[in-house]
């Protein structure tokens, strides 16, 4: 059940199983690029394919154009991989490639990063961009007066110098997935921002009314809370893939899942990323739509808070994980769209190793542990005791019906353990609070991860930080601080695949979280709509090769 | 003045009384802590709860209702962008309902306790009782079903079309319409079948009444009766009915807003309850507020200028 790969029920996609093969075998170099034609390549003749109008829907408003302030993934995408330009981009196989830098270098001692950038990429009101908007970005990024939401990308990057109007150097403290910041990070423009103070930038007209992009589509209109309108830009430099195939590209505000799927199968709209399982058979039984499941980033897990005593022992963390039958749960939950997982490093990251085998469900191996533990059922309720206090405990969590069936199953499977638990549904910004707040008031809660492209989990176990907001399941390991902290130094893929793998034996030793699944996202496209590229970097990457077959 | 007042104080420290910080709802999931310490300082929390509800009083007088993080404009301009929408959309299932359901309930009237009148009673009665958003998915699983969409093809969510801004004025409208008829119907649906019943009896009522029957023995024609003596009277109680079904129009439009993407002040509040976006919320609802309170004046100035006895009595003076 644990093993079954759930690529096997994909019906096409290219990217995920790019990934696949890279994943099984083991290697990390060669194939696989981000403009990869989709899988009706070839069928229809280049020139074709240009003209018309994709629309995207999406739950959710975009909260800014304007990277130094915005948060929520769909603008992140959008602004990378529609609007602006970033530095670098990531391939299919996660390594960084030349975008608006045409080359790169880093000095012997990794103390110097050098960019020379190209100097055909204009913003959209004709001006050149140039090292100056890469200098402005980075400064206002590193600013502590600007909210931007990724400040980590550059905690070890120090300070920027503008060369020549074209080249840029940074000086850095050494440190892997050094690109990550720059390809996640878009270049805004120096000559339209560069006057607006600080605490004028969350407000600024640019945001939402009048951004001014230097990448594959032009902004024409955004109509708060209805839609953003895209068009293409014919002057996009040919060597970075020139004037997209699609007139226009519309991203639309549609809240409710229902209606999204009704425009779907109307036509109204082309793709809706990120689907539930739930909505799976509808989409499989029309002729006209498209399911696409490929691994994500995203993991769901239980968090044990362990400044709290019935969450102290490792071994009765290992309890807790070996009670709860996660293959079960992957199906019943994700419908099977998901596997189960001991590490954040998922299917979609290049050291997963496929034989990797999470701990079994065990609920014999849970109860001796606990015994062991010195929980009994002294008094014959079902539930254990120790010292007087019985192992019953609440579960809080948040977010779509699937979070809470998840904490039914745990519920009922640690009940067969002689655990109690009590889950309870609470309000989002409930959840958050009462798990990234300081008095760390929870004992348990099932919340899922979407983190970066890159495992960096400095964050999470922090020994030295107790009160740093993400550290909150109070896990301390000597052992862990060292891998992780050897792994943001770590040069090249092969000794960091021998400390991720030591990081994950120590995680599935000590279980700081009970690690659920990882999460197989599920888009939904109408068929016309081609050129797909979609994997672990999100829907949009592909966003400047997408096209509309003309049979539509 | 007084009841807006009300209105505005019980939903600030509801507001705040709720569990959830707005600042971490806003920056969910990877800011830092000195960053959200920031932007909690730049929304102007963390000061004390009755300074807070202080500061955002006095500039309400002063007519600022202060900035929406969430929408990323003042509330004002946000306020600004969907009120016509609501309106729109609110005015539309009014006039929808009345004229509809104003129809129907003479129609029965005119004839009561037949056939066509009893299936009609049952079949207002089964509207009245079906919950609007559940009208609302049903009409979107039937009009994204193919076979309809050859018939009648209709736009299903939002206000106006992705091109909207491409047509020229007369298809502006025309998109404007195409939109509207869904959201339109769904939202009208309940207050229509109310409205069907409340006219049904008061055209009985009406029918029997003294004058009535002395304009039949008069020998006028029975559609003319009809029209002139009956429809005219029962229109009294439908209009006291104007001001009850306006707020609730508002409270529905919350709902179906939502589900048709309809860029309105109910999808707005939504947003901003979700996003704990206080300004917004509160500025979202002193105006609905504002709104039920004048609905309720026109509705009694309307009254007051549709009764009949009021010219009855100066005629005969």
């Amino acid at each position: 059940m644990t093993g079954r790969s759930v690529l096997s029920r994909l019906r096409a996609v290219a990217a995920g199983a790019v990934l696949a093969v890279a994943v099984a075998a083991g290697c990390g170099e060669g194939g696989g690029d981000a403009d990869a034609p989709g899988p009706a390549a070839g069928t229809v003749p280049d020139s074709a394919r240009f003209g018309g109008s994709a629309v995207v829907a999406g739950r959710e408003e975009l909260s800014s154009m304007n990277a130094l302030v915005s948060t929520g993934s769909a603008a992140a995408q959008i602004q990378r991989h529609v609007l602006f330009t970033t530095l670098v981009r990531y391939d299919s196989l996660l390594r960084p490639r030349p975008y608006l830098a045409r080359s790169w270098e880093l000095s012997d001692d990794s103390t110097e990063v050098l960019f020379r950038l190209r100097e055909d990429v204009r913003w959209h009101d004709g001006e050149p961009t140039t090292a100056e908007d890469v200098a402005f970005t980075f400064r206002r990024a590193k600013d502590p007066q600007v909210p931007f939401a990724n400040r980590s990308y550059f905690a070890r990057w120090d300070s920027v110098e503008v060369l020549d109007p074209y080249t840029v150097r940074f000086h850095v403290r050494p440190t892997y997935a050094l690109f990550l910041g720059w390809a996640n990070t878009p270049i805004m423009p120096e000559h339209v921002l560069g006057a607006v103070p600080d605490t004028a930038l969350r407000t600024h007209r640019f945001g939402t009314r009048s951004p001014v992009g230097n990448g594959p589509f032009r902004f024409v209109e955004h109509r708060a809370g209805e839609r953003w309108v895209f068009e293409a830009n014919p002057d996009f430099p040919e060597a970075l893939g020139g004037r997209p195939y699609l007139d226009r590209l519309v991203y639309r505000v549609v809240p409710d899942p229902a209606a999204r799927m009704a425009e779907l199968r109307s036509g109204g709209v082309d793709l809706v990323p990120r689907i539930s399982p739930s909505r799976v058979q509808e989409v499989r039984s029309s002729a006209e739509l498209e399911l696409v499941s490929y691994p994500s980033s995203e993991y769901v897990f239980v968090t044990w808070n362990q400044r709290r005593d019935l969450f102290r022992e490792p071994r009765v963390r290992r309890a807790l994980t070996m009670a709860i039958d996660r293959p079960t749960l992957v199906e019943s939950v994700r419908g099977g769209f998901g596997r189960v997982a001991d590490a954040p490093m998922g299917p979609w990251h290049w050291a997963f190793d496929s034989t990797w085998a999470p701990l079994p469900h065990a609920p014999d191996s849970a109860r001796a542990l606990l015994e062991a533990a010195g929980w009994r059922d002294r008094d014959g309720d079902g539930i254990r005791e120790r010292n007087g206090d019985a192992f019953s405990f609440d579960l809080i969590t948040a977010g779509p019906s699937q979070r809470r069936d998840a904490a039914l199953l745990i519920q009922s499977d640690l009940r067969d353990v002689g655990i109690e638990v009590s889950p309870s549904v609470l309000e989002f910004s409930a959840l958050i609070s009462a798990v990234t707040g300081a008095e760390r008031g929870y004992q348990a809660a099932l919340l899922s991860w979407s983190r970066d492209l890159v495992v960096d989990d400095r964050d999470l176990w922090s020994c030295d930080r107790p009160d740093a907001p993400f550290a909150f399941a109070g896990y301390c390991s000597p052992g862990v601080e060292a891998v992780v902290d050897s792994l943001a130094l770590a040069r090249g893929r092969d000794q960091r695949r021998r400390l991720l793998s030591r990081y994950r034996e120590i995680l599935v030793r000590d279980q700081p979280y009970t690690f659920l699944y990882h999460v197989n996202r599920l888009d939904a496209h109408r068929q016309a709509l081609r050129g797909l590229v979609l994997d672990a970097r999100g829907a949009w990457t592909s966003a400047r090769r997408w096209w509309l077959a003309p049979d539509r | 003045m007084p009841l807006l007042l009300a209105a505005a104080t019980v939903v600030f420290f509801l507001l705040h009384l709720a569990p959830g910080d707005p600042a971490a709802a806003y920056l969910h999931p990877d800011v830092p802590a000195e960053v959200a310490e920031q932007v909690r300082r730049q929304m102007g929390l963390g000061r004390p709860l009755h300074e807070q509800y202080l500061s955002w009083l006095g500039s309400v007088v002063t007519g600022d209702l202060g900035y929406s993080f969430s929408q990323g404009q003042t509330v004002a301009r946000a306020i600004g962008g969907a009120l016509p929408n609501t309106l729109l959309l609110g005015g539309a299932a009014l006039l929808l309902s009345f004229l509809a359901g104003g129809s129907l309930g003479v129609f029965q009237g005119t004839r009561p306790n037949t056939a066509t009148d009893r299936t009609l009673g049952t079949a207002t009665l089964v509207a009245y009782s079906v919950p609007g958003f559940w009208i609302a998915l049903l009409l979107l699983l039937l009009f994204s079903a193919a076979p309809v969409r050859e018939l009648l093809p209709l736009p299903l969510t939002g206000a106006t079309s992705v091109d909207h801004g491409l047509m020229d004025p007369g298809g502006r409208v025309l998109d404007r319409l195409r939109h509207l008829v869904l959201p339109a119907a769904a939202l009208s649906l309940a207050p229509a079948a109310a409205v069907a019943r409340h006219a049904r009896s008061a055209v009985l009522e009406a029918r029997d009444a003294d004058h009535v029957r002395a304009a039949r023995g008069r020998g006028l024609a029975a559609w003319s009766v009809t029209l002139r003596h009956v429809v005219r009277n029962a229109l009294l109680p439908l209009v006291s009915l104007l001001g009850l079904y306006i707020p609730r129009l508002m409270g529905g439009a919350v709902v179906l807003e939502v589900i048709f993407s309809w860029a309105g002040m109910g999808r707005l509040l939504y947003r901003g309850v979700q996003a704990r976006d206080y300004p917004l919320v509160l500025g979202a609802t002193l105006l609905f507020a504002a709104l039920v309170v004048v609905a309720n004046l026109l509705a009694d100035l309307v009254y007051a200028g549709a009764d009949p006895r009021v010219r009855y009595r100066s005629s005969r003076g």
